[in-house]
């Protein structure tokens, strides 16, 4: 039973207060795709053992959409953060790579839209 | 040697209130015991030893522990939809009226048509079911399928609506301290000292744990602690409440009982607890292992601490001539118990070369025979322990003499309750000087922030003496796995890992003579630690077993894990 902070309200909600809403930063693939990349968009998920990026909704708190940084082994919390953005911000990635100093982004900052 | 009244001893007993009887059922018999017995306890004031007979060949027994680690002395209790089985004798207190019946049996307790199976144990090897699921089909389908189906089953299932009330409760504390032991009770006096609120959980009717019962002294301490708890605001103290699971970030499931039995109370049976604990402490103790000898599952042969509880804290001879059979100094204290009780106590049978620490020297001064070097061979009796055939520890069994006795006292050291640190991802670690797994500090379960959220305290750590001021100072203990160290085939084959469900010494060998070197596949192969004592008793020795056979250490086969929740 996770504890996990919204960044919207503040409450330290547990796993029962939340909905979760599986990977974050999935990129949505529009009428132009091919076959493969819907395919990848709608199955194809990380399952990551380690550091994992999830979106969760605050259902019986404040009702919004966030994002968590965690790691699925040890269920280490790096933190919380608005859904309305690309890639982890930075103070998320710092706080991951304290805990972690092997991990690396598998993105590429230039990409995401400037906050 | 026979099993001769009175049971009940004429003084003592810390937990009993000899001004209240309370009549009971056994089997249809109408018996009595007093305010504060267990049923197990009863039981044995009555001289009824036989309790209930084993999962597959219907062996007799008894019981082997006086706690929450029992595997034999289970129970079907109450009638209608209130009936209930496989309810453990040595951990539910006795009420008034109480309906109790043994299970695996028919027609009758002393008389078992099922022991058949007993004779057939041949017939029925380790992994019998996957052997004879693959080669004869036939035989499975006209011959075991229908007698196993027939005599399979831990009790019987209840057939009316359970009539009862549950109820369910939330609790938040920064500290919650598992285990109302010295251990616990100190953790909870710093962790209150220190700031926040503290909330202490023991799953017995009483405070303390083994130190009321093991140190002069003991319970003084006891009341102490309690009462400088009870002086501070931040400390709820809850009884009759077991920890069964802790989850992520600090999640504890614990059940309380409320009402268990006595449903006339109009209020509900038990409750459910979700704990949001800051951080665990787990102050849990350790359970005694048994020793591997032949027909060490005879009815009376038990636990050293339970000869001990029985007569310390319920004033019960579970029999009035108890040997002792050793590796450590602890069981010293059963032989000095019953001692001071007035019961005879032949010899103790230590294993170790020497035994000169305090408890053995206070026990060579009150007069009590110390043999050291010395192994049980074998237990003479069937249904009742009748005798022990003693040997050199280090040889093959060759009798060296018999003593009449009829209970068997047996101490193979203690293994830390680990359960709660393992649940949540903590790692253990093996303890070469004291033979036990312990928990890894440096490997512990993690909260949300990365940081270890718990931690252990008392003998659940490893520090079997943390009594501080009321120890003694104790020799060191030697590992016994199989007894006598060099037992051949006949006596391996009849000495008990599992008694719920007989599991050998030699099954645990046959498992590893056939390739089956992971712990888990060698478990589920030989059914070694599924029972639903959940293998607290067996599991250590059986791999103790299985890394021998495998010429291993104990290490490698073993990564030890605890499943949730643990079971009562
Ligand atoms: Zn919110």
């Amino acid at each position: 039973m996770l504890i996990l902070t919204c960044p919207y309200c503040g409450v330290n909600a547990e796993e029962t207060e939340l909905h979760p809403g599986g990977e974050a930063h999935l990129a949505r693939i529009g009428p132009n795709g091919t076959d493969e990349d819907f395919e990848s968009y709608l199955f194809a998920r990380k399952n990551a053992k380690g550091v994992h990026f999830e979106r969760w909704r605050h259902a019986y708190g404040c009702g919004k959409w966030f994002l968590a940084a965690r790691c699925t082994a040890t269920l280490q919390v790096f933190g919380t953060y608005r859904a309305q953005t690309p890639h982890p911000p930075a103070d998320i990635v710092d706080a991951i790579r304290k805990a972690r100093p092997d991990w690396t982004p598998d993105w590429t900052p230039a990409e995401g839209i400037a906050e | 040697m026979t099993h001769t009244p009175p049971f009940r001893l004429p003084a003592g007993g810390r937990r009993i209130d000899r001004a209240w009887q309370v009549p009971f059922r056994f089997d249809g018999r109408h018996l009595r015991g007093l305010t504060g017995d267990t049923i197990a306890s009863a039981l044995l004031a009555n001289g009824q030893l036989l309790m209930g007979r084993s999962f597959k060949y219907h062996r007799p027994r008894g019981p082997i522990a006086s706690g929450a680690e029992e595997p034999n002395a289970l129970l079907g209790l109450g009638q209608g939809g209130r009936f209930e089985p496989n309810q453990r004798a040595t951990t539910t207190p006795l009420t008034h009226g109480m309906i109790t019946r043994s299970q695996n049996c028919w027609p009758s307790l002393e008389a078992d048509i099922g022991a058949v199976n007993n004779w057939l144990s041949p017939v029925f090897p380790a992994g019998f079911y996957y052997k004879t699921f693959i080669h004869p089909r036939p035989f499975w389908k006209h011959l075991f399928e229908p007698i196993i189906r027939r005599s399979a089953g831990l009790g019987r299932a209840p057939t009316d609506p359970d009539p009862d009330r549950y109820e369910q409760a939330y609790a938040f504390a920064d500290t919650v301290v598992v285990g109302g032991g010295i251990a616990g009770l100190t953790a909870a006096r710093d962790a209150a000292a220190a700031g926040g609120t503290v909330l202490v959980l023991e799953q017995d009717g009483h405070w303390g744990g083994r130190t009321p019962t093991d140190h002069d002294g003991g319970q003084a301490a006891i009341d102490a602690a309690l009462a400088d708890l009870r002086g501070r605001d931040t400390v709820t103290l809850r009884r009759n409440t077991m920890a069964t699971g802790l989850y992520d970030h600090g999640y504890l499931i614990a059940r309380e009982s409320l009402a268990d039995h006595d449903p006339n109370q109009g209020i509900p049976r038990q409750r459910l607890w979700r704990i949001r604990a800051g951080r665990v402490i787990a102050a849990t103790g350790a359970l005694e292992r048994p020793l591997s000898f032949a027909s060490n599952d005879v009815p009376g042969v038990m636990l050293a601490s339970a000869v001990r509880d029985f007569i310390a804290d319920y004033a019960v001879a579970p029999g009035r001539r108890i040997v002792v059979v050793t590796n450590n100094d602890d069981a010293y204290r059963t032989a000095l118990t019953a001692h001071a009780a007035g019961l005879e106590v032949p010899a103790i049978v230590d294993a170790r070369p020497t035994a000169d620490g305090a408890l053995p020297q206070a026990a060579r001064a009150a007069g009590i025979t110390v043999l050291t070097g010395t192994a049980i061979a074998k237990v003479k009796g069937a249904k009742h322990v009748e005798g022990v055939v003693l040997c050199d520890h280090q040889s093959d069994g060759t009798p060296r003499q018999t003593i009449d006795c009829d209970v068997v006292a047996m101490s193979g050291g203690w293994s830390p309750v680990v359960h709660l640190y393992s649940h949540c991802g903590g790692k253990l670690t093996w303890d070469e000087g004291q033979s036990m797994f312990r928990p890894d500090p440096d490997r512990p379960p993690l909260g949300a922030d990365g940081q270890g959220n718990v931690t252990v305290a008392g003998a659940a750590n490893g520090d079997l003496h943390c009594a501080g001021d009321l120890e003694q100072p104790a020799g060191a203990t030697m590992p016994v796995w199989v007894m006598p160290a060099r037992a051949p085939y006949k006596l391996r084959a009849k000495m008990w890992l599992d008694f719920q469900n007989d599991v050998k010494v030699t099954d645990v060998e046959l498992a590893a003579q056939e390739g089956y070197a992971s712990v888990e596949h060698t478990k589920r192969y030989t059914t070694l630690g599924m029972a639903t004592d959940q293998g607290k008793l067996s599991n250590i020795n059986g791999l103790a077993v299985l890394s021998n056979a495998l010429n291993q250490p104990i290490q490698r086969p073993a990564r030890p894990r605890s499943a949730r929740p643990i079971r009562r």
